[in-house]
């Protein structure tokens, strides 16, 4: 036999196309090079309300170096708008279009596209079109949303209302006034937008008379674009081609379809020339989704042993003039009120959500999408109640967490969970960090005038998503594909449906092909996010990389490993079940080297060589295999995290100290890359928390649309953070993976938003308004 | 987001950049063009001319003239960081220039840059006030000199009118070699400040001034004397003080009283690095 090899599976990989990256030498969406491509710039509403009373392009068209300036009605003929698939009954939904039509409901919404021949000429070009408006009332108040005088953002319907929903259990007040001690709050989440480094981007070419239609794009589901963009542009879909290059981030921002990307592919459809759009930083911020945006008002009865006893949650998500597409924006909403206070056993839990129309951009899926909202309502009530009756925070928590013996559960409000360890986890933490000693030292230095807190907040995930989950979803998430072969080299290519825009799922599929079909890590080859190249699939969302497509490639190779030893067993004359495959040599069992042969040889043979085979037994040494619904809808993760924070009373500041994650993700692949995925998605719920908040002022402008207004952490403004895990496999896979990627985000908000409570209630304050800027703090505090 | 067409000269001396910048064209001197270049791709300045201004090399000096330290106009951020002269004789702006930006930033923005652009959040500008410092305009065939008190005229607007530039400022060392101090609060590292405080206190003077509070860096003349009589006055006093300095802001609801705060406290940790020998320590 030969030597000890290395797992992949479990080993810290370093990403195989890092090189690449650092180098410089990736191919984003703008290195795409199509010959002859003209380049498209929008001009975007600068109003928040406003009827189009009348375009003149007639300046724009004459401008040298300008191609076509297109509108709504050139399009018209093309496409005939779009409505969100995901529908939930009742949802009251708005057609869109590539070009705003005769009204515009926010700004940034897209009205009028330049195509020149460079982008440059195409901005100035915007200038030149001139737009009469007739101002409307915008809507723009959240609370006051359903006043029955309040302006709407669509007048054409009654009110701002596009949905609500009763969860769990209705509202029994009895509970709460018999209660021995009842805790509640008001929180405002404000808007936020998701901030990939690389901005979206489409290149599109139609190729008049062949009728074919490739496009480019900045996404993370290709295959998901193809079957969009045929049933939007009513094309053929098996003349289209989606690929999406190398992505430069998503967390969100590219799993949705938008509308000037739609304008794009149909402008290369209307004037038969490949165009190419790129969206600036300020359209970036101005109408990539935004997200978050909830007024939330909760409440937790405890009884005198501190047992939970009833919970109540409601919300109201600032939707935007649209809903996102092809997912919903109720999802926000609905994931927040119910998954708040999953991880306990409370025997009522109810909650309501409303949905409303407003004259902003469009809310749609952000890391973590309600998870980070529902972590946070819950989470603060919890460290208040142990506050107000005495009661030791993580003790509390322990007393009412559902027991990690106990699952499957179905949660009051219909969610169903399986493996999952709280218990264990806020264990682990506790082994991490000396909390009471921690508490002590803030308690001592409390007296020298050094406001220091500490807060934890655990929480649940839904990752992974599958085909039924949504299958209300028109042709949102597929089953996924994967093919598998070997070359003459023995080399193992794989083309898979799932998709990388970063966090490395090449790395994770090609260490479990390493792992189970038994050849060193470097010999394996992805390519992903061609819908020409993989097997069908819904590409990468909800964290389900490794998950779905870590599974998927084990299946897959434990089927290609069989034929490949059927084969090798052939050759060697000797049964299949005596051989095994180690590093790409294949060996009886107990035999000495030379005995075997290697992966390499034996696809030579089969490639070049068939006739050393057996009569008529063709070797296919490549596979297709799918994934479907082999397991429940969504995969649950859950998770705890502590953030120690130092608060400056006079000035408002809050600086992190230090962070502490300790998440369940089941198996665990490529330590690295979980820990980068934690990290980052840490950083991410601190800028929510902290810094990150799109400003609109009540006439519905963006106050803050560039990076030096709209604050993102930076790397000097993080604290060092601490990454433990416990793994509880996912019982319902082989792999046992879960998904990871969104974790950091959901936890971090909640733990800082602790930290900063605990820090400020000695001082009988309270903040429960996102982000904690100074202002707020100083207003907190009784200062202003 | 990209600039409006524009041409492009670069200057051999300060009387080509002046008689380039006396044309017929909108000109504008491009130095560091870390402001400026921002400013043209959101297109929300479009000059017809840019006059680089970077090969000029005698404005990139500085040197001890007199009684004063004379910074050239082009001398570059990082430059004020590192230069001996700077840490010698004015502590407080090898002090200040730790706030501005980051270092990429740092290597190309200039002082003069700075001063020209008069961003009301900027460090230089109130560093110039407390030190009261000169500034020195070249134009077609003629000179003069501004105080820096005379010089920032609100949100991005100077003293320079059409045609002029500026070449550098003179600190006298009397001032500089004063005890001062600059706290600021910004809501990253790096970012332009929320709100600051930069004060100076030699033999019988006060010199105070804010910055990112109102559409300009401000003296803070009541402040002044309020140290003055009283150099421990209190928290109430103070703010007191500030709110008369500081009218727009003390007008301008939650948000203006928050700076108002801010600032309070960080004048007094100025005081109180002051007290304690300031950045000369
Ligand atoms: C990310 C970032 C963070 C920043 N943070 C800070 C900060 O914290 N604090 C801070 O103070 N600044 C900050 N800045 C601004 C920085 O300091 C700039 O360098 C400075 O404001 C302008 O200097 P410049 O040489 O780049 O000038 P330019 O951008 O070239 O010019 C700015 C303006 O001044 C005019 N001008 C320049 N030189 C002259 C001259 N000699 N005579 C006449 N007019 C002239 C130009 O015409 C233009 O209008 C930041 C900039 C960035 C990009």
């Amino acid at each position: 036999m030969t030597g000890a090899t290395t797992k992949a599976v479990g080993s810290s990989h370093r990403r195989g196309d890092a090189t690449l990256f650092v180098g410089g030498r990736g191919t984003y969406i703008d290195d795409v090079a199509v010959p002859g491509v003209l380049h498209v710039a929008f001009l975007r509403s600068p109003h928040a309300h406003a009827r189009i009373v009348a375009i003149r392009t007639a300046h724009a068209d004459a401008m040298p170096g300008v191609v076509r300036v297109v509108t709504a009605a050139d399009l018209a003929p093309l496409c005939k708008g779009w409505q969100t698939s995901q529908t939930y009954p009742g949802y009251v939904l708005r057609t869109q279009y590539p070009l705003a039509t005769d009204r515009v409901v926010f700004v940034g919404q897209a009205v009028v596209a330049v195509v020149a021949e460079s982008r440059a000429l195409a901005e100035d070009a915007v200038e030149l079109v001139e737009i009469d408006w007739e101002l409307l009332p915008p809507a723009c108040d959240l609370e006051g949303a359903m006043a029955p005088d309040a302006a709407r953002a669509h007048p054409d319907l009654a009110g701002n209302l596009a949905y609500q929903a009763d969860v769990g259990d209705p509202e029994n007040r009895a509970l709460f006034d018999e209660a021995a001690c009842v805790v509640e709050a008001a929180f405002r989440f404000n808007r936020q937008t998701v901030m990939p480094m690389e901005t979206r981007g489409v290149v599109a070419s139609y190729l008049p008379g062949d009728g074919s239609l490739s496009v480019y794009q900045s996404h993370t589901a290709p295959h998901q674009l193809r079957s969009l963009y045929a049933t939007h542009l009513g094309l053929d879909e098996g003349r289209i081609r989606v690929i999406c290059p190398h992505v430069g981030g998503s967390f969100g921002a590219k799993i949705h379809l938008y509308s000037d990307e739609v304008a794009t592919v149909a402008i290369s459809r209307l004037i038969g020339r490949p165009v190419k759009y790129i969206a600036d930083r300020m359209e970036a911020l101005l109408a990539d989704i935004h997200a978050r945006e909830q007024i939330v008002t909760a409440k937790l009865a405890l009884d005198a042993e501190g047992r939970f006893v009833a919970w109540r949650a409601e919300t109201r998500l600032a939707m935007g003039a649209f809903s996102t597409h092809p997912g919903s924006s109720v999802q926000e909403a609905d994931e927040a009120v119910r998954l708040a206070m999953a991880p306990y056993r409370v025997p009522h839990v109810g909650g309501r959500l409303e949905v409303v129309f407003q004259n902003k951009n469009i809310v749609g899926q952000y890391r973590g999408v309600g998870h980070p909202i529902a972590a946070a309502i819950g989470e603060h009530l919890i460290e208040k109640a142990a506050a107000a009756m005495g009661f030791d925070p993580v003790a509390l928590r322990l007393a009412n967490y559902v027991p990690d013996d106990a699952y499957p559960v179905k949660t009051r409000t219909g969610i169903d969970l399986d493996a999952l360890s709280h218990q264990a986890c806020l264990r682990r933490l506790g082994e991490i960090i000396d909390i009471p000693a921690l508490r002590a030292e803030n308690e001592r230095l409390r007296g020298e005038g050094i406001h220091r807190g500490f807060g934890i907040a655990c929480f649940i995930e839904r990752t992974a998503t599958n085909a039924p989950s949504n299958a209300h979803i028109r042709k949102a998430t597929a089953q996924d594909g994967i093919t598998l072969s070997v070359d003459p080299s023995g080399a193992v290519r794989c083309a898979i449906s799932v998709t990388d825009q970063g966090q490395g799922t090449h790395t994770v599929v090609a260490q479990v092909i390493a792992d189970e079909l038994g050849v060193p890590f470097d010999r394996v080859r992805i390519v992903s996010g061609d819908s020409q190249a993989t097997p069908y699939g819904s590409g990468v969302r909800a964290s389900r990389g490794t998950a779905v497509g870590g599974e998927l490639a084990l299946q897959a190779s434990r089927e290609l490993r069989a034929v490949i030893l059927e084969a090798a067993a052939q050759l060697l004359q000797t049964g299949a079940e005596r051989l095994s495959m180690t590093d790409g040599m294949i060996f009886p069992a107990g035999s000495e080297e030379g005995n075997g042969i290697s992966l390499a040889d034996l696809a030579e043979v089969v490639h070049f060589k068939p006739q050393l085979l057996p009569r008529g037994a063709q070797v296919s040494l490549s596979l297709s295999r799918h994934l479907g619904h082999d397991w429940p809808a969504l995969v649950p993760t859950n998770g705890v995290q502590a953030s120690l924070v130092e608060v400056d009373v006079r000035t408002g500041a809050v600086r992190l100290l230090r962070h502490w994650a300790v998440d369940d993700f089941g198996t665990i692949v490529n330590p690295l890359l979980v820990a980068e995925q934690v990290r980052g998605g840490i950083a991410q719920g601190i800028g929510q928390a902290l810094f990150e908040e799109l400003v609109y002022d009540p006439g519905g402008q963006v106050q803050n649309a560039t990076l030096a207004d709209y604050l993102v952490p930076l790397a000097s403004d993080l604290p060092d953070m601490v990454i433990d895990h416990v793994e509880t496999p996912w019982p319902h896979s082989v792999l046992g993976a879960k998904g990871a990627g969104e974790a950091g985000t959901t936890g971090a908000v909640g733990a800082v938003l602790n930290a900063v409570n605990d820090a400020i209630r000695p001082l009988g304050a309270s903040i429960t308004e996102l982000p904690m800027t100074p202002e707020r703090m100083l207003a907190a505090l009784n200062r202003l | 987001m990209k600039p409006r067409p524009f041409a492009y000269r670069r200057a051999t001396s300060v009387e080509e950049a002046c008689s380039l910048l006396d044309g017929p064209v909108d000109a504008r001197v491009i130095a560091g063009g870390q402001s400026l270049v921002p400013m043209m791709n959101l297109r929300l300045v479009s000059p017809g001319l840019l006059v680089d201004i970077g090969g000029l090399a005698e404005l990139q000096r500085v040197t001890l003239a007199g009684d004063a330290l004379h910074i050239g106009a082009l001398v570059r951020h990082r430059q004020v960081e590192t230069d001996l002269l700077v840490a010698r004789h004015v502590p407080l702006l090898a002090s200040a220039v730790r706030h501005v930006a980051h270092q990429a930033v740092r290597n190309r923005g200039t002082l003069g840059g700075s001063l020209c652009h008069a961003d009301p959040a900027a460090e230089f500008p109130a560093c110039m006030l407390v030190l009261e410092a000169t500034l020195h305009i070249a134009s077609s065939g003629s000179e003069r000199t501004v105080a820096a008190g005379d010089f920032f005229r609100g949100m991005f607007a100077t003293a320079l009118e059409p045609g002029e530039m500026l070449t550098g400022v003179s600190i006298p060392l009397t001032a500089a070699r004063d005890r001062a101090a600059l706290h600021e609060m910004s809501r990253r590292h790096g970012d332009l400040a929320l709100a600051g405080i930069v004060g100076r206190r030699g033999q019988g003077v006060q010199r105070w001034a804010a910055f990112g509070i109102e559409d300009r860096a401000v003296r803070l003349f009541h402040l002044e004397t309020v140290l003055a009589d009283r150099p421990q006055a209190g928290e109430a006093e103070m703010l007191a003080a500030l709110a008369i300095d500081l009218p727009s802001t003390a007008g301008a609801g939650t948000a203006g009283r928050a700076k108002l705060v801010i600032a309070a406290e960080l004048a007094r940790r100025c005081r109180e690095d002051i007290d304690r020998a300031g950045v000369t320590a």
